[in-house]
């Protein structure tokens, strides 16, 4: 066998081949196998990304509500991300929420905090990672990125927090706020600010001046501190329709000059001030959790007459009325009004500024979006703090000479809200107060008036303003106010206070009469004590005010009820800083009136003096500030209350908010109508929004059982009736899914307890028939047999009602509320339908909110867990 | 010419057996960086799965409390939800899944990081694939999820501690915790924050099959629960 030189050549020229084909093998087989690596490890990477992305946007979803920054522009959000970056290798990533991020090995990072109005609440991250510039190839080629954008957002979540306003929470007492001011000392003795009157303590008259509700609404004279040492007691109800309850006033035709000490009982009581501050600490802790929010006050509804004006006299370019006693405050998707002005036939109108939704949700924190005060915020007009609230803060107590007597801000804590803590400044002031009566004249402000609204200050911010001064100047308070001496009965009426008022007896209801029959007692008959008594006083200097005289000399100044044709003889017009008023009765419209052709709706007119024909004013409108009185008594020295001294400028304009709206109210009366706070309707629009998803969540804060009565204390609801509603529409609600969060910080004491507290405390001192029977029926709640009553009646100590008082009223209400409560508690405590009762207490809230630790703890754990679950988005 | 002719035959042995260990080393790689990348994917299935709450509230002290034998969930639970998971999700029987629940304690009035220190007693839980010669090492694994939790927590911790914050600072710096509370009550700002912060600390083991020369592939992950107390 002989080798073929061919196929020796050919092997020869085959040795090279298998060399040169294994190289080119081995190089494509390691290119291949590395793209296959690359393309693998740009998977690994991008998989990384999204990872890396999506934690540090989950643990940014957890203060997702927090947006707030510091003064180096970190928030809590941003830190958070960029903690959770650093903890994946960006070594120094920073919390910087607007520029991307770049670092040495290329990577990118770029975090985003979403808030409105963009939609809804999120988190963004932006991650890129860097990579070789081979592999930079094989992703680009692949088209595969390192890269990764991750959005997170909370679970779509609607809360509607259901604040009780009800007159309920009135009248409990106001030891704390006489605490707050050193009228009394932390032991109940006299404090710095206070003095013994008759075993009492009282504040001293300065600092009477400087605590809520100082001033009249209507005269803006100020008030006495009780009806002891006063010339201003209530007057008696000249008629009344309405029953006395604890959730209505009746307070229509009864005096509006209460004293101050009354006031303070029914407008800043303990309890109600306690619901106030825990409401705002509430409303700005639970608020953070969604965007999706409804704050309501609750209480009744108002009176028909106030519903049919509003019909009548507010346009259709502007939201309706729902008189259910659920009063909207702030809704997520609600609609802004403004420019409101009358249309040709009377009507306030406005238009729509700005129209949020589900898409762009109201914030309630940003102080660019202030709360609406449009004609369907009814409880825009129990806004009674405001005044009060500015003059603590802004006004400074002075003695004649003007030496400081209360610096101003020394007690603005008394009435200052617990605000949320945020960046984009919501304003201390909150809420505007312009020296106006209203933006659009004065052609609808008497019947407003109807509804016990006195327009103009004190008290309350301007009807309809959102936005304006954050106090008045020194310069445009009325001299009533800025020298507020105090006349009691032995001085009679000052001259300083009567001066705005008219010095003409027109006929009936002369207003000088009236205020000082008030000093009388038993009441005296103005017609016939008419100018007798040597203590009534009139400024001669005002001639013609009010006056009709520029219709025809048959016209004189009277007052009518609104939408009346009859003239009232209780009372009289006065004039009030250049408006006409009706005294002592302001819910009453003047106008001018002759025996011949009747009411004309023309307004009395307030003129300093007549031209010589007659005709009209000489000179500005009657306004008593152009020449201020000298503070002075008719008879003997008055007493003195120190000097208002506001700042001479306007320091600012500030904004209405939801925390100031709240912390600005005083009680509704009218009954207590929870059943119809319940959200159904709201929920499930809010769920079909969201394709049938999303949590609804009910915040209920109340003093416990609801009323069905009416503003004038007539029930127009059973309590069964009432219980089945209530029933009918939590069971809606949970069947939704919703949860009910229900916090009581007390309820009412029952005249019932109140009355075994007294006849415990004289009890050695009590007849043993009498003690039989406290032991027999009384503590057993059973109804004193009337054949014991004589010895009930006899043997009763002072502060216990009568044996009928006790069997028809008393022990009636008490067991009636007690099974009303009971039920009510049942319904809204059964944690197997996810509804929580929470019962705790607030303590002193003047001082800093006190509360229980464990209801914070609590509330801490509620919104922890409302935070719900994280979701992704991409 | 016979040499020749067996050099060739040589060097083509030698070129097939240096080609298959380029292929066999190709596809060792090539199959770990197939793992990594499906360790990533289930760690990403895990962050979005099934999850229980990662901490509860004791209504009786009113505290925040970690995940235990007696709360609701246990923490049994909560592991099991996520190990679970990953055992049904996992591609084939080599994959194993070490993971712990830690928590970072936050100081609840600054939003600060407390304390960084795991407990030695923190139990690292195991599922999956339980063979010791592949990714069932307990010894090797569980500590090593522990060890890169607290790595983590050092950093998170480094990061809180740059700043030197009171309660009352208005400075946002290092504060990590999840917030509850912001007021301004009588001109203090009053925060509160969760006392704890739940983190998962999980590595994923796996050993890709029928590869000769492939080594089980490990990867961690660190992450952040979707939930924190169980919604009422």
């Amino acid at each position: 066998m002989s080798t073929n030189p061919i196929q020796s050549s050919n092997r020869r020229k085959e040795e090279g081949y298998v060399v040169l084909w294994f190289l080119l093998l081995v190089m494509s087989i390691i290119a291949s196998g590395l793209i296959f690596l690359l393309y693998c490890e740009a998977n690994v990477t991008k998989l990384k990304t999204q990872f890396i992305a999506m934690n540090i946007v989950a643990l940014g979803a957890y203060n997702i509500g927090y947006d707030e920054l510091d003064t180096d522009n970190v928030s809590e959000v941003l830190n958070q991300m960029a903690a959770m970056a650093q903890v994946y290798g960006f070594e120094s990533a920073a919390p910087d929420g607007t520029n991307e991020q770049t670092f040495t090995d290329g990577s990118r990072l770029l975090f985003e905090h979403i808030r409105p109005p963009a939609t809804g609440w999120g988190v963004k991250a932006s991650v890129s990672i860097e990579q070789g510039v081979i592999s930079s190839l094989i992703t680009t080629l692949s088209s595969i990125k390192p890269a990764f954008l991750a959005v997170a957002r909370q679970e779509p979540t609607y809360i509607e927090i259901a604040i009780d306003n009800s007159m309920s929470l009135a009248s409990w007492g106001i030891e704390d706020l006489l605490e707050a001011f050193n009228v009394v000392d932390s032991s109940g003795g006299v404090g710095s600010n206070g003095r013994l009157v008759g075993g009492t303590v009282v504040p001293k008259p300065e600092i009477q001046t400087m605590m809520p509700f100082s001033f009249d609404e209507a005269t803006r004279i100020v008030r006495p501190w009780n009806k002891g040492s006063t010339e201003w007691p209530p007057t008696t109800a000249t008629s009344t329709s309405c029953t006395q309850t604890v959730e209505s006033e009746c307070s229509s035709y009864n005096t509006y000059l209460k004293d101050q000490e009354t006031v303070l009982n029914e407008r800043a009581s303990e309890l109600y001030m306690n619901y106030k501050k825990t409401s705002i600490f509430l409303t700005s802790a639970i608020g953070r959790i969604s965007p999706y929010l409804d704050v309501v006050v609750f209480a009744g509804a108002v009176p028909s007459s106030v519903e049919n004006w509003l019909e009548s006299n507010v346009s259709s370019t502007l939201p309706s009325f729902t008189n259910n006693g659920v009063y909207p405050v702030f809704m997520y998707d609600e609609g802004m009004y403004g420019n409101y002005s009358l249309d040709a036939t009377g009507k306030i109108t406005g238009s729509l500024i700005k129209q949020y939704s589900i898409t762009e949700p109201k914030d309630l924190f940003s102080d660019t979006v202030p709360v609406s005060m449009a004609p369907d915020r009814v409880a825009q007009f129990f806004l009674n703090f405001t005044f009060y609230r500015k003059l603590l803060k802004y006004v400074t107590l002075a003695d004649s000479s003007g030496i400081k007597i209360v610096g101003a801000g020394e007690y603005s804590y008394v009435l200052d809200p617990a605000l949320p803590y945020l960046n984009n400044s919501l304003s201390d002031d909150g809420f505007p107060f312009d020296y106006k009566l209203n933006e659009t004249g004065g052609t609808y402000e008497e019947e407003i008036n109807y509804y016990e609204y006195p327009t103009g200050f004190p008290s309350r911010p301007p009807v309809f303003e959102e936005e304006g001064s954050a106090f008045m100047t020194n310069s445009s308070i009325p001299p009533s106010m800025q020298y507020p001496w105090e006349f009691d009965c032995s001085t009679g009426p000052s001259k300083h206070n009567n001066a705005p008022l008219s010095n003409t007896p027109y006929e009936t209801g002369n207003v000088l009469c009236y205020i000082q029959n008030l000093c009388v007692s038993p009441p005296e008959d103005c017609s016939t004590s008419l100018f007798t008594n040597p203590n009534v006083y009139y400024d001669t200097l005002k001639v013609k005010s009010p006056d009709c005289t520029y219709l025809d000399a048959s016209y004189r100044p009277r007052c009518r009820k609104a939408g009346s044709s009859v003239a009232e003889t209780g009372a009289a017009v006065i004039c009030m800083d250049g408006a006409p008023r009706c005294f002592p009765d302001i819910t009453m419209v003047p106008d001018c009136y002759s025996l011949l052709s009747g009411f004309q709706n023309q307004p009395p007119r307030c003129c300093e003096q007549l031209t010589s024909a007659g005709s009209s004013c000489l000179s500005n409108d009657y306004n008593p500030k152009t020449s201020p009185p000298v503070p002075q008594g008719h008879n003997t020295s008055p007493i003195f209350r120190g000097k208002l001294i506001f700042p001479t400028e306007v320091k600012k304009s500030v904004k209405a908010s939801v925390f100031h709206f709240l912390n600005d109210l005083t009680p509704m009366p009218g009954g207590t109508y929870t059943q119809n706070t319940i959200p159904n309707d709201r929920c499930t629009s809010f769920q079909n929004e969201f394709g049938g998803t999303g949590r609804c969540i009910l915040v209920l804060i109340t003093d416990g059982r609801p009323y069905g009565i009416n503003y004038n204390g007539q029930t127009v609801m059973t309590d069964s009736e009432i219980l089945s509603s209530l029933q009918s529409n939590l069971d809606t609600f949970t069947a939704m899914g919703g949860k009910v969060y229900t916090v009581v910080l007390g309820t009412r004491t029952s005249e019932y307890t109140e009355m075994l507290t007294t006849i415990q405390d004289n009890w050695s001192s009590l007849s043993n028939a009498f003690k039989a029977i406290v032991n027999q029926y009384v503590i057993p709640q059973q109804s004193i047999p009337a054949v014991l009553c004589p010895v009930w009646d006899a043997g009763r100590p002072s502060g216990v009602p009568t044996c009928d008082t006790y069997n028809n009223t008393v022990l009636p209400t008490h067991q009636s509320d007690t099974s009303m409560y009971t039920k009510f508690k049942s319904f809204l405590n059964d944690k197997t339908n996810k509804r929580y009762y929470i019962s705790t207490y607030a303590k002193n809230p003047y001082t800093g909110i006190t509360y229980d630790p464990n209801f914070v703890s609590d509330l801490g754990y509620m919104l922890s867990a409302q935070k719900g679950e994280v979701a992704f988005y991409y | 010419m016979k040499g020749k002719e067996g050099i060739v035959y040589i060097e083509t042995a030698i070129v097939l057996i240096t080609l298959l260990t380029i292929v066999l080393w190709f596809s060792k790689l090539y199959s770990e960086s197939l793992h990594r990348m499906y360790h990533e994917a289930l760690a990403i299935e895990i962050m979005m799965g099934p999850q229980k709450a990662s901490m509860v509230y004791n209504s009786s002290a009113h505290i925040f409390e970690e995940l235990g034998a007696s709360t609701s969930p246990t923490m049994q639970e909560f592991v099991d939800d996520i190990g679970n998971f990953f055992t049904a999700r996992a591609p084939d029987s080599s994959y194993a899944l070490y993971l712990a629940l830690v928590y970072l304690k936050i100081d609840s009035n600054k939003g600060t990081v407390k304390q960084t220190s795991i407990p030695v007693s923190t139990v690292v839980y195991s599922y999956g694939n339980s063979d010791p010669a592949e990714c069932g090492d307990d010894a090797t694994y569980k500590p090593m999820v522990l060890q890169y939790a607290q790595s983590k927590f050092n950093t998170l911790y480094a990061y809180s501690a740059n700043n030197n914050h009171t309660a009352l600072s208005d400075s946002n710096g290092g504060r990590l915790g999840v917030k509850l509370l912001d007021l301004n009550i009588k001109g203090i700002r009053t925060r509160l924050y969760e006392s704890l912060m739940p983190f998962v600390s999980f590595i994923i083991c796996s050993k890709p099959q029928d590869i000769p020369m492939a080594s089980v592939v490990v990867t961690k992950h660190f992450m952040v629960p979707r939930r924190h107390t169980a919604d009422l």
